[in-house]
């Protein structure tokens, strides 16, 4: 402090009221006097350094310590300035410089100076003052960098022109009306409301005020700026005129034409003129400063002009006037403030909003600190008050600015970038913020310009557009998916600018736009957006779009649950995490195809991993949706839950094969498996081998149709129409029965790929999943040619029997009808005879003939009752009762057996129904039992016992006895012939068992005997029951 | 009446013929015979005394197993000669076959079924079936 410049410096300001003012007005953040006498000595005062970033203390009054911090360029330019002050006083010692601060930065400094001149007019100092004006400065930039970026965004001027029908409420507006808002160029009609949508929130009511008062007729013309959405997005800003040209009868406008301007290029011309250097150093000069000096009573001591007019004091005497007396609305603050200050404390406040009097709003940077006597006593303060209220509302207005941007932005959903490449510092509005998922104090770095985008393609295609912003300065515009903090990956747009200076690119900036709508509005002219989502949200099956590298960027519900996944979960992942591995090739391979154009669609069967880790089998439709210029975009795929069907096919398929071995070796039996549409999925070699075709060729290519003759099909169909009433197809009529839970056998002729038709016997059946829904159909098929073959042979011997058996029906006939008549005549030329001419029968040869006729007559009958047997028998079968009949014939022959003493046991239940003759019955009853009363032994008492039992489909009599017995060695073999007789018996005529057992066969049954020589027989006559 | 006027045989066999007129004559039968060696030959013999007063044989004896018209065609083309007298047939045939036996029955004009060989007895209950019937 101890600096002679120092001494003079304070001493000059209390004599000198000029130095006094300067410095009031002049020296708020710095204060240098100079001796010109001695150049190299300069004094500056602490605030000088402060405002500088340096410590007063160690820093020389030494001219040459700020010569080295400030600009070249300003140091020339103030040497210019002082050398034509110091020759002439009336040039102002003026300018604006800027230093190098201790940080680095650059401080800009207006810097002003008065020479003192000696008693000739020479300069012999020079005292000069600082006032830091780096914010302003800073704003200025700002503000033409914002200008700038508008300049950039807003597209030349066109003048579009609009007739607006009041009536209809439309607009017809003309090419350049629809171009200026980015529409295609064409002439159309648009509803008022379009327009008014069009219109920015923040200029519809002064918009809608200003068409109103013309409307009424309050305004020749209607004229207004306002600002409407480009097609793009952006706001663009537009001077809408108009002028009412028709009117009704009762004076309301009808008809209204104008026009509207894009004046983006004027705003922008206004807005460089209010802000360039020039105009902003001009407004600068006025900006005021104020300094007041108080005692310490808070009495004026002195003030600058610039304060009296900051605060209207032109005019007034303040001097010796208390700061409360002239401002009684000052608060209880201040004055702590002023107290606070008078007791040694520097305040400052770089902003402070003031409320005056009348209302107004003031901001102000202030500063108070205490001036001290020469004895170091606190002599009261200096008040240094700026008025930052003009600064502070361009300020705000920028601030407006942004946020008219931000939100205009946000209800683009536009979010703003910039990269300081002299700082590299990336700033993001809070849109693009909200786009990246982050929070809005999130501070991002450059990198996150392009690290947001989805690894691979879109990372890539972001990386290069910027690369080559920066090298050439292309602008660049890059739809790209976005992958958000949240995991929410959504289409981006991403537009790019750049600034360059001197060739170097030294910012760049753009928009992010969240496209996902309208990239999704590109979905819906593809697929019918509304119905496909409908069925993508509720179908059963599984649905999803899969972008171009197999991720799942939309699933819905039921794929899910296919999964076991959430939606939050499988968005995560690509359909190849979840592929079992041995299904990705092929599965890669058809959709490399698709990707290619080779193929439209495809269809696979293939494995997903649940999370749980199991094995889920399903069903995959694949197809792809390309862009209009054919790029593909994404895949959409369905997919179904096969692993049921699966399931039951691997067991069927298992079964099969254990079966397919067997039938494969004998290569006879065909097996074809179809889906339950008819589709061929199984054709085993015996098929290969019974029809000619190759599994190949008909599996997933054929239905069983193919094998069959289509007339014997139809004439199928038509049966079962014939009985349902309901159409069907071929392919039904096959399955009809199996539909059923039936397995229909049945025989069809089979067509060979040669063309060759052959017999088959055809078994279909249907496969059923363990819910018992049918998911396909078995044909099983063996060629019964062999068979038809064996069958026809059998058939044919059979006829040739038949035709025996009629000629010896025949033969029968001729011997019973053409020998009876014969012997008949006979019989009765012997009887006449024997009463016409009794002399002839007088001799030995007569009674022989009589005999031998006689005997004829006998053969003949029993004949006849043979051949007569197998004609009656049919008709006549009855359901006897067995009981009954056989207590009848007891009853008959009861006079024999009581002759013979016999014993009966009959010991047939009474409720024995039998088929039978009667007349048979009666006869072949009385047969057994005569016969056994005939040839009972002499030696012992005749036994005979009935009894009867059920065998099967027979009722089985038995008829035992205690005769003679049957030596059935010899005879057996002859037993039921013809004229056998075994015994010596006067009634034995050996036609009777004869009879007997072919009456018993021709009503189906048959007749057992068991016999042994004097010990008895028993016949097993077995009858239908 | 006592004694048939007319007896008209049909048969082919001549035997059968011969046996039949030696038992009639036996048993006093009938006074005249009329024999016809097989049905068209009836009904042509047959048909000119219906239509003209002739007498017409009061018993006929019908073969069945005959060549050219046999018994059944016979009946079949007798019924539809419209005539006045009632008119019985028998039906002397060898053959057993029942369903023979079943087809006579629906002739109303048939009145018995006769198996061969033919007897006196036989005869004897013709007669005393005309006789019944005339009283």
């Amino acid at each position: 402090m101890n600096n002679y410049l120092e001494k003079e410096l304070y001493s000059l300001v209390r004599s000198e009221k000029d130095i006094f003012d300067f410095i009031q007005v002049s020296a708020l953040d710095g204060l240098w006097y100079w001796d010109l006498k001695n150049p190299a000595n300069e004094w500056m005062n602490d605030s000088f350094w402060h405002t500088l970033g340096y410590d007063p203390e160690k820093m020389p009054h030494k001219a040459a310590a700020w010569q080295d911090i400030i600009h070249p360029d300003d140091l020339e330019t103030a040497k210019t300035n002082f050398l034509k002050h110091c020759e002439d006083a009336q040039y102002p010692y003026d300018q604006v410089v800027r230093y190098r601060h201790n940080n680095g930065s650059t401080v800009w400094i207006r810097c002003r100076g008065i020479a003192i001149r000696d008693e000739n007019g020479q300069p012999v100092r020079m005292l000069g003052a600082h006032t830091d004006i780096t914010q302003q400065k800073n704003y200025e930039i700002a503000l033409e960098e914002r200008i700038d970026c508008f300049h950039h965004i807003i597209e030349g001027t066109e003048l579009g022109t609009w007739q607006w029908n009041l009536t209809t409420n439309q607009i017809e507006v003309n090419e350049q009306w629809t171009e200026i808002l980015g529409y295609t160029p064409s002439k159309k009609f648009i509803q008022t409301d379009f327009r008014t949508q069009l219109i920015h929130p923040q200029h519809q009511p002064i918009a809608h005020r200003l068409l109103q008062k013309h409307l009424i007729g309050e305004t020749p013309v209607y004229s207004c700026e306002l600002q409407m959405r480009h097609q793009q997005g952006h706001w663009i800003w537009i001077l809408e005129k108009g002028k009412v040209i028709e009117r009704d009868s009762e004076g309301n406008p009808t008809v209204m034409i104008g026009s509207v301007q894009n004046i983006a290029k004027e705003k922008n011309q206004k807005a460089i003129s209010r802000s360039t250097s020039q105009h902003n150093r001009f407004l600068i000069e006025q900006a005021p400063t104020a300094i007041a000096m108080f005692d310490n009573n808070m009495c004026y001591l002195a003030t600058s002009n610039q304060w009296l007019s900051d605060y209207g004091l032109e005019g007034q005497v303040i001097i010796g006037k208390s700061h409360y007396e002239i401002f009684p609305e000052i608060g209880e603050k201040w004055k702590t403030h002023h107290q606070r200050c008078l007791r040694g404390e520097v305040l400052e406040c770089n902003e402070d909003c003031f409320e005056r009097a009348d209302g107004s709003l003031q901001w102000l940077k202030w500063k108070l600190r205490p001036w001290h006597t020469a004895q170091g006593m606190i002599g009261g303060m200096l008040m240094y008050t700026e008025d930052i209220t003009e600064q502070k509302n361009k300020e705000k207005e920028q601030i407006r600015l942004k946020e008219i941007l931000e939100r205009t932005n946000e209800a683009a959903k536009i979010g703003a970038w910039e990269l300081d490449l002299t700082t590299y510092h990336l700033t993001w509005s809070d849109y693009a913020k909200k786009i990246c998922g982050v929070p809005f104090g999130f501070q991002p770095t450059r990198c996150d310009l392009y690290n947001f985008f989805e690894e691979g393609e879109h990372k890539e295609n972001v990386k290069q557009a910027l690369k080559r912003l920066l090298k050439r300065g292309k602008p660049f515009q890059v739809e790209a998916l976005l992958l958000s903090r949240m995991g929410i990956s959504r289409w981006v747009r991403m537009l790019g600018s750049a600034d360059f200076e001197q060739g170097r690119c030294v910012r760049i900036f753009g928009t992010m736009q969240d496209i996902e709508k309208e990239k999704a509005k590109e979905m819906q002219l593809r697929i019918s957006e509304d119905r496909f989502r409908g069925a993508f949200e509720h179908s059963a099956n599984g649905m999803t779009l899969v972008n171009l590298e197999g991720r799942f960027f939309q699933v819905n519900k039921s794929l899910c649950k296919l999964v076991g996944y959430t939606e939050e979960e499988l968005l995560r992942l690509t359909f190849q995490d979840i592929t079992h591995p041995d299904d990705l090739s092929i599965d890669l391979q058809l959709l490399q195809e698709l990707t290619e154009g080779v193929r439209d669609s495809y269809q696979l069967e293939k494995r997903y991993f649940h999370k749980s880790g199991r094995i889920v089998w399903i069903l995959l439709s694949v197809s792809i949706v390309r862009s209009d210029s054919g790029e593909p975009i994404y895949y959409v795929a369905q997919i179904n839950d096969i692993t049921q069907e699966k399931q039951a096919k691997n067991k069927l398929q298992k079964s099969l094969s254990k079966l397919q071995g067997i039938q494969d070796a004998s290569t006879q039996v065909s097996i074809i498996e179809t889906n339950v549409k008819g589709i061929i999925k199984t054709f085993n070699r015996g098929a290969e081998n019974l029809l000619g075709y190759h599994h190949k060729e008909v599996i997933n290519k054929a239905t069983p149709l193919l094998f069959y003759n289509i007339d014997e099909v139809i004439q199928q169909r038509n049966k079962i129409v014939k009985k349902t009433h309901k159409p069907i197809s071929n392919f039904e009529a096959l399955i009809n029965e199996a539909k059923k839970g039936r397995a229909e056998v049945s025989q069809w002729s089979y067509k060979h790929k040669d063309g060759i038709t052959l017999p088959a016997l055809v078994t279909v059946t249907s496969i059923r999943n363990q819910h018992n829904r049918i998911v396909g159909y078995l044909f099983i098929a063996s060629n019964i040619t062999q068979l038809k073959k064996a069958q026809k042979e059998v058939q044919d011997l059979l006829d040739v029997t038949q035709q025996q058996n009629q000629r010896l029906l025949n033969f029968a006939h001729i011997v019973s009808h053409n020998l009876r008549s014969h012997s008949t005549n006979i019989a009765m030329l012997l009887s006449i005879m024997g009463d016409k001419e009794p002399c002839a029968t007088q001799n030995d040869y007569f009674p022989l003939l009589e005999k031998a006729a006689e005997s004829l007559q006998e053969t003949m009958g029993h004949l006849n009752e043979v051949v007569a047997m197998n004609r009656e028998v049919k008709e006549n079968l009855r359901h006897l009762n067995l009981n009954q009949y056989i207590e009848k014939t007891l009853v008959d022959i009861q006079a024999s057996l009581l002759e013979a003493e016999c014993e009966i046991k009959n010991e047939t239940n009474t409720d024995l129904s039998i088929q039978a003759v009667p007349a048979y019955l009666e006869s072949i009853l009385l047969n057994f039992l005569t016969n056994a009363v005939k040839y009972r032994s002499p030696e012992r008492r005749l036994v005979i016992s009935l009894q009867a039992e059920v065998e099967e489909e027979h009722l089985v009599l038995s008829i035992k006895d205690n005769g003679l017995g049957i030596d059935l060695k010899k005879y057996g073999a002859k037993l039921f012939g013809m004229y056998k007789t075994f015994h010596v018996h006067k009634d034995a005529r050996g036609i009777g068992l004869f009879i007997t057992k072919n009456q018993i066969e021709v009503m189906g049954g048959k007749i057992d005997v068991e016999s042994e020589v004097d010990k008895g027989t028993t016949f097993k006559i077995y009858f239908r029951t | 009446m006592s004694k048939i006027a007319t007896t008209c045989i049909i048969d082919d066999d001549p035997i059968f013929v011969f046996g039949a007129q030696k038992i009639m004559e036996m048993t006093d039968f009938s006074e005249k015979f009329i024999v016809f060696g097989n049905g068209q030959e009836a009904i042509e013999g047959l048909k000119p005394m219906l239509s003209s007063d002739q007498p017409f044989p009061e018993v006929i004896l019908l073969d069945l197993n005959m060549p050219i018209m046999d018994g059944w065609e016979f009946l079949d083309e007798f019924i539809t000669i419209p005539r006045e007298k009632a008119i019985t047939i028998y039906i002397v045939t060898s053959s057993i076959d029942p369903e023979d036996i079943k087809r006579v029955k629906e002739y109303d004009v048939v009145n018995k079924y006769i198996l061969k060989p033919v007897t006196v007895d036989a005869l004897k209950e013709i007669l005393e079936d005309l006789k019944r019937a005339a009283s």
